[in-house]
């Protein structure tokens, strides 16, 4: 009898082990890990993408999100971007911010996302036109809007008060920013205006937009730097800083410390920074009022933000990265990021409803003019090709050259946009 | 002194001092030798030497590592380096850089060591600590810092300018004064270490040689250019070449953070413009076609400027 | 030396205002509030000083973390910067194997190797060894240095030659020599040098900002990168904050060094 008990036991432990592999659940699959890289720091928009992948991994248990941060914001995350590539480990989502799309989207291998409109038609439905058109090149959509800004004028009442002005009346239109800004400067002493001069050109395309003119023609080869919309909207900056004085050229962080601290009244420069604005604003309470108008011409800005592209490779990481995608863009996500940040959703409907958003906004005030721009937001035009990226840089240098007031904006323009041409159509 | 080998017998002597030691094979001793320079030769070749090469290799493209597309442009990328506007801004601003930087970090410092040593060595030490601490921040802090000293409005520098009644310029925005703002904070933050190197060749000289030139009844400057200057030489050599090396490699995060190389490339400089070319166009073959002239021209003006000094520095006893 | 103290005095105390003062205001940022960074006025002392600057550095970004890291790798680089130089400049200086100037100038010269040429290959080679967001990782790569390879070689030429002798007649071998004769003798040398290493290396970002990409292997100075953010408005209290924190550990290796740095560039001679 004991000689059988060996084999009897195995035998039924076998049959044990089958039949438990019948009854008990498969064991549940790996996670699928993706990486998410991002630019939102502790202070803007960092607690909400931890709140956002928390409430995505409850609902998802099958995909982890590990998401990382990259310093210098847009530019720098590409930078890290692009070794990752060449090291054939690139996140599976990142943040690209618009005026690098279209490098990203013909110089990076990356997924291109317009077979998602056949297998996934509910999410496009809620996003307008003109929102989801930021994503679009050549035709095809490499990448889904997802932070959206518009410039804003903020502006201290305060010095608006001293001056004898009605703040709640701000300038609408630039003949107006330059009447009252003429009045602040001499009663008050204080420079009047300044517009942001980041190391892009998002504030000069918002102006050529703005008169009426358009950064990049419609057939892509030629830069509207030298048409007369823009020569004339870049020398009134110009005349600004140089003429009548009231403008100020400073560099981006300069600029911003300059109005925090009380010393220039109006300041052109990202909703995104609306927060920072609110909590550090020296003695009085920060006010915006949506972007000026070129005189009867509509409103026109050029929208800022990120759109989020795909990298991976993997099927299973890229099925992972559209379900996060899917959920940023989602109503509860949206309503997260949006709170988080000062950025737009980019399903605008979300922003009335009061389940959603609405709260938010209303006791926002400073998002009030963002949201009255939103209707009017024009795209941030990046350049295409391989050299897109150093066109950019002639177009900021210009700017630069044109703010320094050596020579008039129209001659500095026109050598700019020539080479800006050439460069295009390498 | 020397373990090395005469020449001569079929044996290999090692001279010491005068005293002869056989060992049995030179092979032996040198390759013991190669050994010893195993470690860091072999971190040098991986590390330094082979991306060189294969930077050099890729200076003969057109690519931004990542796109299938690579364009064999031969030696495109040079002439078109040659002719651009940045490069030559880069040059020159670099130069003056350079011209400043070797004045104030090795000339200042060596000032500030020598005034040290006339105070009570109490004072030196205080002197000394305030003196080296810039060095010890990070160059981003620095910069981050002294983006606000620079503010045209309120800053501090173009305040204290105002009060001595003196111009102030728009600092960071100025293309007449974007690299000096640059060079300033790249000064401030690296003198200190060229401060510590002069001191410790202040302290070599002994002290009877300025005793006994005093017994003469040399006077200070005399002391000071007969004695401390000479004896000093190969420590100035020593700070010359690293500063003229290091200098301008420094200036790249303060041109990064403070102005990116404008206004309009005012401000760019061979550092900086590497990095533009390489990391803000993703131009990665232009870039090293940049980093590998840059190098180059940096080893040949070392080389004549070691060779020249070489010759012209004797050394005492 | 020369007799003029006050003189002396007068010039020196006026640059080390001058050069102090922006340690001073980082310091002075770091303890105020933001309604007084951006009061616009100058103001060195805070009107009403507050730490929470660092404790909000303290929370956001993982501090005693990145810290901890900071501090591996720059000893880890510190340590294995000091051997190689030390093992390399032996060779060079005392052993002198024939091909020894050319070696001794293939080393010097890659100070002039801009970063930029070495940093994406090294990366490219590091991911591809799965060694990113690992401490070998950000440590290997930045052991090369050509300036402490030239500063020992000098030191160690300037030994009296009685001092080998001695090791090699009593029968000692090449290791014996390095480590009982040479090391102890040029002790405050190679102590100078690990101080300066350290501080380099402490101060490191482009590297480490490569290479750990991870939040919990980030170093100090890339983890302080959160507070800045140009599109949603830098931090500058807990920046500050932060930044004055992460200046203890270097100023404290300097102090107490000090002693050792001078002695040390004085036995160096820096004489040929």
């Amino acid at each position: 009898m004991a000689q059988l008990r060996k084999p009897l036991f195995y035998a039924a432990l076998a049959l044990l082990l089958a039949l438990g592999r019948l009854l008990l659940p498969a064991s549940a699959a790996e996670p699928v890990t993706i990486e998410y890289w991002h630019i939102n720091s502790p202070t803007f928009g960092g607690p909400a993408v931890t709140e956002l992948v928390k409430l995505f991994e409850s609902r998802h248990p099958d995909i982890k999100i590990v998401e990382k941060f990259q310093p210098g914001v847009y530019t720098g995350l590409m930078q890290q971007l692009q070794v990752s590539l060449a090291a054939k480990r690139p996140p599976a989502v990142a943040q690209i911010g618009f005026n690098l799309t279209a490098y990203a989207a013909g110089q990076f291998p990356h997924v291109v996302l317009d077979k998602y409109r056949e297998s996934d038609p509910e999410f496009f439905k809620g996003i307008p036109d003109n929102i989801m058109a930021l994503g679009l090149f050549g035709g095809k959509l490499h990448g889904i809007p997802f932070g959206v800004s518009t410039p804003v004028m903020y502006y201290n009442p305060e010095l608006f008060k001293a001056a004898g002005l009605d703040p709640d009346q701000p300038p609408q239109t630039w003949d107006e920013v330059q009447r009252q800004g003429q009045i602040i400067k001499q009663k008050t002493g204080k420079l009047a205006v300044y517009l942001q001069q980041p190391n892009d050109e998002w504030i000069d395309q918002t102006l050529i937009w703005g008169n009426g003119g358009r950064p990049l023609s419609e057939d892509g080869k030629r830069v509207g730097w030298d048409s007369a919309p823009a020569i004339e909207a870049m020398q009134m900056w110009q005349d600004m800083v140089q003429k009548s004085k009231i403008a100020a050229n400073l560099t981006w962080e300069e600029g911003i410390q300059a109005f925090l601290s009380g010393h220039i009244a109006m300041c052109l420069t990202t909703i995104g920074r609306q927060e920072h604005m609110r909590k550090n604003a020296n003695g009085f309470d920060v006010r915006s009022a949506p972007v000026p108008r070129f005189g009867g011409k509509p409103l026109a800005t050029a929208t800022g933000g990120n759109v989020l592209m795909i990298f991976a490779s993997d099927p299973a990481q890229e099925k992972a990265a559209w379900e996060w995608i899917r959920f940023l863009l989602s109503p509860d996500g949206a309503t997260i990021w949006t709170r988080g940040t000062g950025y737009l959703p980019p399903r605008a409907a979300l922003a009335n409803d009061p389940r959603y958003l609405k709260p938010f906004f209303d006791q926002a005030p400073l998002m009030k003019a963002a949201l009255d721009t939103f209707p009017y937001a024009k795209p941030w035009v990046s350049f295409p090709g391989s050299r897109g990226l150093e066109i950019t840089k002639t177009l900021i240098k210009a700017r630069e050259e044109v703010l320094e007031g050596k020579r008039p904006a129209e001659a500095i323009l026109k050598e700019a946009a020539a080479q800006a041409n050439t460069l295009l159509s390498r | 002194m020397s373990l090395a080998a005469p020449a001569g017998s079929g044996s290999i002597a090692l001279a010491v001092g005068g005293a002869r030691v056989r060992l049995r094979r030179r092979w032996r001793a040198n390759a013991v030798a190669y050994l010893y320079l195993a470690p860091a030769a072999a971190l040098t070749a991986v590390f330094v030497y082979w991306p060189l090469v294969a930077s050099a290799a890729l200076s003969f493209y057109d690519w931004n590592l990542v796109s299938p597309d690579r364009v064999a442009v031969g030696w495109q990328n040079y002439r078109d380096l040659v002719q651009s506007r940045a490069f030559r801004l880069s040059l020159v601003n670099t130069g003056q850089a350079a011209v400043a930087l070797t004045v104030l970090t090795v000339l200042a410092p060596l000032i500030l060591a020598v005034l040290v040593l006339q105070v009570t060595p109490r004072w030196r030490n205080v002197y000394r600590v305030v003196l080296f601490s810039p060095t010890v921040i990070s160059m981003a802090i620095a910069c981050a810092i002294w983006l606000w000293m620079f503010h045209p409005l309120y800053g501090v520098l173009n305040a204290a300018l105002g009060l001595a009644g003196l111009p102030a310029p728009a600092w960071l925005s100025s293309s007449d004064w974007a690299i000096w703002s640059i060079v300033l904070v790249t000064v401030w933050k690296t003198f200190g270490f060229n401060f510590v190197i002069y001191t410790a060749g202040l302290l070599a000289i002994p002290a009877e040689l300025y005793q006994a030139a005093r017994v003469d009844g040399a006077s200070d400057a005399q002391l000071f250019r007969h004695i401390t200057l000479p004896l000093l030489a190969p420590t100035t050599l020593f700070v010359l070449l690293t500063t003229f090396v290091l200098g301008p490699q420094n200036l790249f995060i303060p041109t990064q953070i403070l102005t990116q190389g404008g206004p309009n490339e005012a401000s760019n400089n061979v550092g900086y413009l590497v990095y533009q070319l390489g990391f803000e166009y993703f131009r990665v073959g232009y870039a090293s076609a940049a980093a590998t002239l840059i190098f180059l021209v940096f080893l040949v003006l070392t080389a004549i400027q070691f060779l020249l000094a070489e010759r012209r520095i004797h050394y005492g006893g | 030396m020369a007799a003029r103290p006050r003189g002396a005095h007068l010039l020196l105390a006026t640059t080390c205002l001058v050069v102090v003062f922006p340690m001073l205001w980082m310091i002075s940022t770091a303890l105020k509030s933001p309604h007084e960074i951006f009061a616009g006025t100058f103001r060195l002392w805070p009107a009403h000083a507050t730490a929470r600057n660092f404790s909000t550095a303290m929370t956001q970004v993982p501090m005693l973390r990145l810290f901890a890291n900071s501090l591996v790798v720059a000893l880890g680089v510190t340590a294995a910067q000091a051997l190689s130089s030390t093992l390399a400049a032996y060779a060079c200086a005392i052993l002198r194997p024939p091909g020894r100037h050319l070696w001794f100038a293939l080393f010097v010269a890659t100070m002039m190797v801009p970063f930029q040429v070495t940093m994406i290959p090294n990366y490219l080679l590091i991911a591809r060894l799965d060694l990113l967001n690992t401490y070998t990782g950000l440590i290997v790569p930045q052991v090369v240095t050509g300036y402490g390879i030239f500063m020992l070689r000098q030191t160690f030429k300037n030994l009296p030659g009685s001092l080998v002798e001695a090791g090699i007649l009593d029968g000692a071998n090449s290791w014996q020599v390095l480590w009982r004769i040479i090391v102890p003798a040029t002790r405050t040398a190679l102590v100078a040098l690990s101080v300066l290493f350290f501080i380099n290396t402490w101060n490191q970002y482009l590297w480490p900002l490569l290479v750990s990409t991870d939040k919990l292997m980030k170093t100090l100075p890339v983890g302080m990168q959160e507070f800045v953010s140009l599109e949603g408005g830098t931090n500058w209290g807990p920046l500050m904050a932060a930044a004055s924190m992460a200046v203890v550990p270097a100023l404290l290796a300097y102090v107490v060094a000090q002693r050792y740095v001078l002695e040390s560039f004085v036995a160096a001679g820096l004489k040929e």
